[in-house]
């Protein structure tokens, strides 16, 4: 039939049965020995752990010997990272920091020149949990250096942002738009307050993303000194902002000037609206209890939903949603009701 | 005028077809598995904890509502749903969809977890059968249970979005057992995306064999039944050579209906689950086409690590309806989406993914069965030579145990569920034997799939289950 040699095939034949039986050694075996490298790893954590909390508490690092074999530094980090999840305080972590920076350095510094992805983010996870602020220079020039992937960087960030770097306000003006809204709350979120206020200081120049999240650390910190800050962004005409500003005063607690929400009830955008309710409800702004009752019957689901959770809020709100559910003609705003005071009577709360 | 046929040289054109149809397969199977190697060892031994602490600990971890459809899953719903009850994830909740079941699989969440009838406003975004009540769990207030008339599992889905509260939900099969981490490992690359993708989905690993107690996986182990441990082998390089490299290039066309969480706002916006047989890919090819359409520019994954334990047919009765179910499936969502093939208009959906799926995929089984018989027929009528014969067996037999074994390896660098050295000898084992019996069942079956599909035959086809976990 087909025109090909038989030995031609044989050898293919052979060739595959090679990379076949290559392929299942090598899992055998790869196998084998790291069951056997968890085992050991596993049986010295065992072996130092007792050692390793003696340290943290009184300092004493005699228990390590000289020799400290690629095996052992893995131990140690499993045992550390282990502590430094449970146990916090400043002695502790300077201790975590210490032992880390003397034993550990040269490990994840090697770490982070791997070629493997997640080695170096590993390594980048034990900065962290190590407080190895002395590897600050080696981070810099990993930010900078071509190839480093947008997940390193975020972590480069997050961990300079923690170490109160110089230059991390100027890496966040300059921050890599690709980098998700998420990973950008958690590296403002790691910042102090005083690196927080040099980006406050010069928002309109932040790239707007950068801006609302900013904005949003001023309810997530509680920072109420940026009190008028809130006030001008929620009289400005960008709607984005604000929601921000508007969520930042829901978060914060900060009280705000009722007048200046007064036209939201009424916004074309159901979010507006949605944050002019709770906001009247957290801060129990009576004047509006009548516009939050016009929105118990909104079409959006979500405002009707937090209009009737602000109305509960108030001294009689329970009174106004059984009236409610008793006299309004809108069976939306009546199922509403009816659900939130069930809610209300606390029996069964999300 | 008689036409004279030449069979000789119609069964050499037959056996040339096949036979380039075979390579551009295992070209095709050789580029899926080489990007997933290099995929999945990028992120090989990468810390457990460390990547999703954060996202366990933020408010901005985007809430999830877990569905999970039941129909007569009496004898393993609670283990599911106490799996489900200690998940690692800041804020979810639960709502089983009871779909109009027979037996007391109600009374038995009732009792087992003090259900009581609420009032809740919900949305009817989507039509579906009626519901006739709403239940909330006094001692988890995080689960709800709607009791709904019977409308199929699509319907069901339905009712669970509509009533659902969160912006991401989770459809999860009655009978599954979820990782305590699974959450957060399929929805970390949404909330990273900023919403750019719309749907993720995680891997589905075979319970038979595991030990599982109060709906916790105490230990991995492997069945002993031969038909069990194909399907583990099948599972493994279903998932994680295939997927890896189509999510990859935003082509995947299927998010396990077993374990894949969607963005609820899309999924209503693009219709919901429509009534179908394969419903799970059927919303992928619609949600992929509605993208397209709307010309926005969204990603539907896959993520390797994340993992659904479920229950596999024990017997070849079961397995059998099983797989000509899920060709049919296959079929009914390629067939109604048939306007996306080869239409440049949908990008690499219309000129990948949906010959990909149709052409390998869906034909596939049908030309392997022409060549079993092409080559039988050969050998009998001598216009081929036994040595070629045995030789093209063999051939097929080493690459399908190399592409076993490969997968293997990639479960081996990506989740390393399988602990001992000695699984990975039976699989291996098995896995040589796979060509001699699985491979021409599972071909038969499907064939048998599209043979009925011809004749119309409609349906579900029951599953027995006897429940994976120990109550």
């Amino acid at each position: 039939m087909i025109e090909m040699s038989l030995v031609l095939l044989f050898l293919l034949f052979l060739a595959l049965l090679f990379i076949l039986i290559s392929l299942f050694f090598y899992l055998i075996v790869k196998k084998y020995q790291n069951n056997q490298l968890r085992q050991r790893i596993n049986a010295m954590k065992d072996e130092y752990r007792l050692a390793v909390f003696h340290y943290l508490q009184n300092g004493e690092s005699e228990f390590l010997g000289q020799d400290l074999g690629e095996e052992k530094v893995k131990a140690l980090i499993g045992l550390l990272s282990d502590y430094s999840h449970v146990l916090t305080g400043p002695e502790v972590e300077e201790k975590i920091h210490l032992f880390a920076k003397e034993h550990l350095s040269d490990f994840i510094k090697k770490e982070l020149t791997k070629k493997r992805w997640s080695l170096r983010m590993n390594a980048l996870f034990a900065i962290e949990d190590f407080y190895m602020e002395h590897l600050v220079p080696i981070l810099h020039k990993l930010y900078g250096k071509r190839g480093t992937t947008l997940s390193e960087k975020a972590q480069i960030l997050k961990l300079l942002a923690a170490f109160n770097d110089s230059k991390i306000v100027d890496y966040i003006k300059g921050i890599d738009q690709e980098l998700s809204e998420f990973s950008l709350v958690s590296i403002l979120s790691s910042m102090n307050d005083d690196k927080l206020d040099e980006l406050f200081s010069c928002l309109d120049e932040l790239p707007k993303r950068t801006q609302y999240i900013l904005v949003e650390m001023i309810g997530k910190k509680q920072l109420t000194e940026h009190h008028s800050l809130l006030q001008k962004l929620v009289l400005q005409d960008e709607t984005e902002l604000r929601i921000r500003a508007l969520k930042a005063y829901v978060n914060s607690g900060i009280p705000i000037d009722a007048a200046a929400i007064d036209g939201f009830f009424e916004e074309d955008n159901w979010q507006l609206r949605m944050m002019a309710a709770r906001v009247a409800g957290m801060q129990r702004l009576d004047l509006y209890k009548d516009r939050l009752l016009t929105l118990l019957s909104d079409r959006e689901y979500v405002v009707r939903a937090e209009a009737a959770k602000a109305i509960l809020r108030f001294k009689e709100g329970e009174a106004i949603l059984k009236k409610v559910t008793e006299e309004s003609k809108d069976i939306f705003a009546k199922d509403m009701a009816v659900e939130w005071l069930e809610k209300g009577r606390g029996g069964y709360t999300y | 005028m008689a036409i004279h046929i030449n069979w000789a040289n119609l069964l050499i054109v037959g056996n040339w077809i096949i036979f380039f149809y075979m390579i551009m397969i295992i070209l095709v199977y050789v580029g899926m598995l080489t990007l997933s190697l290099l995929q999945i060892r990028k992120t090989y031994q990468l810390d457990e904890f460390e990547p999703y602490e954060e996202l366990l600990l933020s408010e901005y971890t985007k809430p999830v509502s877990i569905l999970v459809p039941a129909y007569n899953e009496s004898a393993g719903i609670y283990g599911s749903i106490r799996s489900l009850l200690s998940i690692e994830y800041p804020e979810y909740e639960v709502i089983i969809i009871n779909d109009g079941s027979t037996d007391d699989t109600l009374e038995k969440l009732t009792e087992k977890f003090q259900l009581v009838k609420i009032n809740r406003v919900y949305r009817k975004q989507l039509e579906t059968k009626t519901i006739k009540g709403i239940y909330q769990s006094v001692l988890y207030p995080n689960l709800v249970v709607l009791d709904k008339e019977n409308g199929g599992k699509a319907d069901a889905l339905n009712a669970g979005i509509n009533c659902s509260r969160y912006p991401y939900f989770c459809s999860l099969d009655g009978d599954s057992i979820i990782e305590r981490n699974a959450f957060l490992k399929v929805l970390k690359p949404i909330i990273e995306s900023d919403d750019e993708v719309i749907a993720s989905g995680g891997s589905v690993r075979i319970a038979n064999g595991c030990t599982i107690q109060n709906g916790e996986l105490i230990d991995v182990g492997l069945s002993t039944k031969p038909i069990v441990l194909m399907q583990v082998i099948e599972y493994l390089r279903a998932f994680l050579t295939g997927r890896v490299g189509l999510s990859r290039n935003n082509l995947l066309l299927i998010v396990s209906g077993a374990f894949g969480v969607f963005s609820k706002k899309w999924v209503i916006e693009a219709g919901g689950y429509a009534h179908t047989v394969g419903e799970d890919m059927e919303l992928v090819v619609r949600l992929h086409r509605y993208m397209k359409e709307k010309k926005v520019d969204k990603k539907i994954i896959y993520v390797p690590d994340p993992v659904c334990w479920t229950e596999a047919p024990e017997s070849i009765k079961f397995l059998r309806r099983q797989r000509k179910r899920w060709h049919r499936g296959l079929f009914d969502s390629l067939w109604k989406h048939k306007k996306l093939m080869f239409n440049p208009t949908y990008g690499s959906i219309g000129l990948f993914s949906m010959p990909y799926f149709f052409f390998i995929e869906f034909l596939g089984p049908l030309v392997e069965l022409i060549g079993y018989i092409l080559m039988i027929v050969s050998v009998f009528t001598e216009s081929i030579q036994m040595e070629y014969a045995i030789l093209f067996f063999l051939l097929s037999l080493i690459y399908g145990s190399i592409y076993s074994m490969a997968a293997v390896l990639l479960e081996e660098w990506s989740m390393e569920r399988y602990p001992k050295v000695r699984h990975f000898a039976i699989l291996f084992l098995m896995s040589l034997t796979e060509t001699l019996w699985y491979r021409p069942l599972t071909v038969i079956w499907r064939v048998e799939g599209m043979i009925e599909m011809v004749a119309g035959k409609k349906g579900w086809g029951e599953m027995v289950r006897k429940g994976v976990s120990n109550d």
